[in-house]
């Protein structure tokens, strides 16, 4: 009894038939939803003309839906949001504080400058408008337009930012989602969802938003629904196995982006050491690259190499350094970062490993599970780097700032370095590597979804691009003329 | 003789102290045993700790100075990373003067006369160890990435071959059969010959306590298992898994030995069809068969096919494990292989590398712990000792008693359930029930595949070597 309930939401009908339970992430939290094989042919757009009142709008009128909805989010007045907050703390690995933080950013995202960022950034906003006129040079004239698709979004739950972002890529270029709520957030599209229905029920944009969970892996349900007489396009966020997993699906016709696992990386130059203040000023902004949103990112700072020097004097700068920014990690602001919810105990077991090492590695700090900084002595990474987690970095000594590249690989989304000219040296190098997005120290986690993701653009990718091509005979010569045959 | 005295020889040499029989080791009263842990656990801690530099800082930063119960011991395991808490970098850049320097701190064994200066591989610094030491590592087969050290000596080997060796009989009801203990058995092994980890040395036990001399040892890979390999093959796991197999570099010794490689590649495929004629030829003998699985349904679908059953019945002990050649088994397996060979039952155990224990399985589906190991259960996120009585599910750790030159106090990355009640089988010793898991496992899965699979990831890594 009193179990949570999690409905389907199919293009604006609220679904709580069938109910079967589902377990959250780690085992502690219950709710129910439609059984997914009761919904698996209504879920899919079956007629793709419906989509032709999306373009009754004009790209201004989806914008002002946006903004509207952002402010009808407000989670002072929006009880589907209140009541998916209160949810979600069971469900999810953020604190209590930092879920709420991130909720109460939704309205600043949808303010009415960054939602026209959104889509006029990536893609321009005349592209989705209209036809683009291009001239070209064998004659003939064509018209280019961005038009929506189909599209399927497999969202991450460790930030309720994610579902807004499809939400808002999804308007922004008139298509039809499905959004597959992940268990450690099946409340946040939800309430967004329930949101556009009460504004306005019939509203071509919230037709075209349909929120449900089923378990990732469910073969009998996705075998039917990932189709391309169904979908289009799969927009896959998360880790490893659950890409990989989608992968068996794509065929002719159905298209995957992937935003796949990622993990970052932070690059601090020589010039750190330069005085005191600086040090202090890059502990900080390291100390919030690692602690933001206590470290749940993919764009989360987790290994962190600096330029210090392997000799003696330079470990002591390590050190030094490792522990300003531990401090500086204990003191950020609570909204943004506490102490985690949870502990990875294999995690805890490396790290007393690594205790018992002390010619090779020191801990700062993590008795109490709050985080800690491992510091190398030698020039390596600890090998269980990717399971780095709560608020738990490894401090890697380079001689040479050249050496990071040894660490970065396709599976580097961000580097966040310091200082800022040492950025633009390093800038057309790491990407040979993998990075993908080079950013300011400090600034890691608060990333803008009108850039390019992963490297790629992903609503240029999630659109389709339709060609209207003129062919003049005059100026474009037709191959049907016998000249033309025999030349 | 005193309960000290008496604590101290079990735990010294527990096979001689038992008679070599598991059966009495198993059928010791509880509360004898619980007394005679306690007084070889004090044994153990008063004259290792301030001998093992690790064990030493834990206990003072623990403030533990003795213990009198076998609850204080559980304060002080070690964690499982503590084996393998090297930088790895060290294995790749062939730094063993570091590596050396590394282990000294988990062993009594003076390390300082070592010369490992001019060791290219993770073989020749563990045969210089040996040589100039006397100590004798086995490794963990790396499935996680990163190999487990366990600093042991000769005579710890000695005793798990023993173990090993009355474990085995007992469990396949040969307990007091003289002839089982001293004739020769023909000894199928489908792995490789020999080697430093855990699995490489499943092989000898075989030859030990079964074949007796080569002659009666059949195996399916005539080489050894190098270190190097079953290194190469973790990192190649580890890099698929993380995107990095572009920057994996081999080593020049390993290239080095291409052709080596390349030949016991050549030699895998002939060697399945010789042991298969091979035991056609012995039917009605006394035969064992340990190894891999896979290999194991392989001979049997292959017999079964040509009309061949029941080749051994009454004189036949079969203990595969893992190993299923990448592919998964037929759900049917465990018959297949015992309509061919004749067996009654196929021997299960739960053991690994840090720990001179094979826990059987009994007659109810229980692994059993023998009295020189003191299990515990820790909660997987307190650390919080679970009681001695009842059933317990949390994080697997055991004590063993057996070792005198490193601390056999120790946390696995196992999930289990660890049953006090009395067990149906007769047996008073505590018990774990079937379902094992890691713990990383449930923390949202890693790639993990289980040791005895050792042999398939060498194979595997064989073929990254002669390929790459």
């Amino acid at each position: 009894m009193g179990k949570i309930v999690a409905p389907a939401i199919i293009r604006g009908e609220i679904i709580t038939d069938n109910l079967v339970s589902f377990g959250g992430r780690g085992g502690d939290m219950e709710f129910l939803s439609p059984d997914p094989m009761t919904i698996v042919d209504r879920l899919p757009l079956r007629n793709p003309a419906e989509m032709r009142k999306l373009y009754t709008l004009t790209i201004d009128e989806i914008i002002d839906f946006l903004v509207e909805l952002g402010a009808a989010l407000d989670l002072s007045r929006n009880a589907h949001m209140q009541e998916a907050l209160e949810h979600s703390y069971a469900a999810t690995d953020l604190t209590p504080s930092i879920l709420r933080w991130q909720y109460s950013l939704i309205q600043q995202y949808f303010s009415r400058e960054m939602v026209r960022g959104f889509i006029d950034v990536p893609i321009g906003i005349p592209f989705v408008e209209g036809w683009q006129p291009v001239t070209l040079a064998d004659g003939r004239t064509a018209s280019i337009r961005a038009m929506g698709a189909r599209c399927l979004h497999i969202t991450a739950g460790n930030s309720p930012m994610t579902a807004l972002i499809s939400l808002a890529r999804n308007a922004l270029t008139r298509s039809d989602a499905i959004i597959k709520s992940p268990s450690n957030d099946p409340f946040t599209a939800l309430a967004v969802a329930r949101t556009m229905i009460d504004m306005a029920p019939d509203h071509p944009l919230a037709r075209h938003f349909s929120v449900a969970y089923w378990k990732g892996g469910s073969l009998d349900f996705e075998e039917k629904l990932y189709q391309p007489k169904n979908i289009e396009k799969i927009i896959a966020w998360g880790g490893f196995a659950s890409v990989k997993h989608v992968t068996q699906y794509i065929q002719p016709g159905l298209e995957l982006i992937s935003l796949d696992p990622k993990r970052s990386a932070t690059i601090i130059g020589r010039d750190t050491f330069a005085d005191e203040a600086t040090m202090r000023d890059a502990a900080l902004r390291a100390a919030t690259d690692i602690g933001a949103s206590n470290q749940t990112g993919c764009s989360s700072a987790r290994v962190v190499l600096v330029e210090s020097g392997t000799d003696d004097e330079g470990l002591a700068r390590l050190r030094k350094l490792a522990a300003m920014t531990y401090e500086a990690m204990l003191r950020l602001p609570d909204n943004i970062s506490n102490k985690p919810k949870t502990f990875d105990p294999e995690l805890r077991s490396n790290i007393d490993g690594l205790r018992a090492t002390p010619d090779f590695y020191e801990v700062i700090g993590g008795k109490d599970d709050e985080g800690a900084i491992i510091v190398s002595k030698l020039d390596d990474v600890v090998d269980f780097y990717p399971s780095l987690s709560g608020r738990v970095a490894n401090f890697v000594p380079l001689d040479n700032v050249s050496d990071a590249f040894r660490f970065v690989t396709s599976y580097t989304q961000t580097v966040g370095i310091y200082p800022e000219a040492l950025k633009l040296r390093l800038r057309d190098e790491l990407p040979l590597f993998g990075a993908q997005r080079i950013v300011t120290l400090g600034y890691a986690m608060t990333a803008n979804p009108a850039l390019p993701q992963d490297a790629i653009e992903p609503l240029r990718r999630m659109v389709k691009w339709i060609v209207d091509e003129q062919c003049p005979e005059d100026t474009c010569p037709p191959l049907w003329r016998d000249s033309l045959v025999h030349a | 003789m005193g309960i000290n005295e008496e604590a101290v020889r079990m735990a010294n040499d527990p096979p001689r102290f038992f008679d070599y029989s598991a059966h009495n080791a198993h059928h010791v009263p509880s509360a004898d045993i619980e007394a005679m842990q306690l007084a070889a656990l004090q044994e153990r801690f008063s004259s290792l700790r301030d001998r093992i530099a690790v064990l030493r800082a834990t206990a003072d930063e623990q403030g533990i100075t003795e213990f009198s119960s076998l609850q204080d011991a559980g304060q002080l395991l070690f964690p499982h990373t503590v084996y393998k808490s090297y930088p790895v970098s060290l294995l790749e850049r062939n730094r063993f003067d570091q590596m050396t320097k590394w282990l000294s701190r988990l062993t009594t064994v003076d390390l300082s006369r070592a010369e490992v200066g001019d060791c290219d591989g993770i073989d020749s610094w563990l045969e210089a160890l040996e040589n100039t030491t006397g100590l004798s590592l086995t490794h963990s087969s790396g499935t996680s990435g990163t190999m487990t050290f366990l600093p042991r000596t000769s005579d710890g080997y000695r005793i798990m071959s023993e173990v090993f060796g009355m474990t085995s009989r007992d469990f396949n009801g040969l307990d007091n059969d003289a002839e089982a203990r001293n004739e020769p058995w023909h000894t199928f092994f489908l792995g490789f010959r020999g080697g430093r980890s855990h699995a490489g040395r499943a092989a000898g036990w075989a030859l030990d306590n079964f074949a007796k001399t080569p002659e009666y040892l059949y195996t399916l890979y005539d080489a050894e298992m190098s270190s190097d390999v079953m290194f190469m093959a973790a990192r190649v796991r580890r890099a698929e898994a993380r995107g990095e197999l572009s920057q994996l570099e081999i080593s020049p010794a390993l290239k080095a030995r291409q052709a080596e490689f390349e030949e016991t590649q050549r030699s895998v495929a002939q060697a399945l069809e010789q042991l298969f004629e091979k035991l056609l030829s012995l039917r009605g003998e006394r035969v064992y068969i340990g190894g891999m699985n896979g290999a194991l349904v392989e001979l049997s679908q292959k017999g079964l096919g040509l009309g061949y059953s029941d080749m051994f019945t009454g004189n036949i002990v079969v203990q595969c494990g893992g190993g299923n050649k990448g592919g998964a088994l037929p759900d049917d397996w465990e018959d297949l292989c015992m309509r061919f060979t004749g067996a009654r039952q196929l021997g299960q155990y739960y053991g690994m590398t840090e720990v001179s224990m094979m826990a059987s399985k009994c007659s109810e589906g229980h692994y059993h712990v023998p009295p020189w190991v003191i299990p515990y259960v820790l909660d997987p996120q307190s650390g919080d000792l679970a009681a001695r009585e009842g059933s317990h599910t949390g994080r697997a750790g055991f004590f063993d008693l057996v070792p005198q030159s490193h601390w056999g106090g120790f946390a696995t990355g196992d999930e289990i359930t660890l049953d006090w009640n009395a067990c149906p089988c007769g047996r008073t010793t505590p018990h774990i029930h079937p379902q094992i898991r890691r713990l990383s496992e449930k923390e949202g899965g890693d790639d993990k595949i289980t040791c005895a699979a050792a042999d398939d990831a060498h194979a595997a890594a064989l073929d990254f070597l002669t390929h790459a």
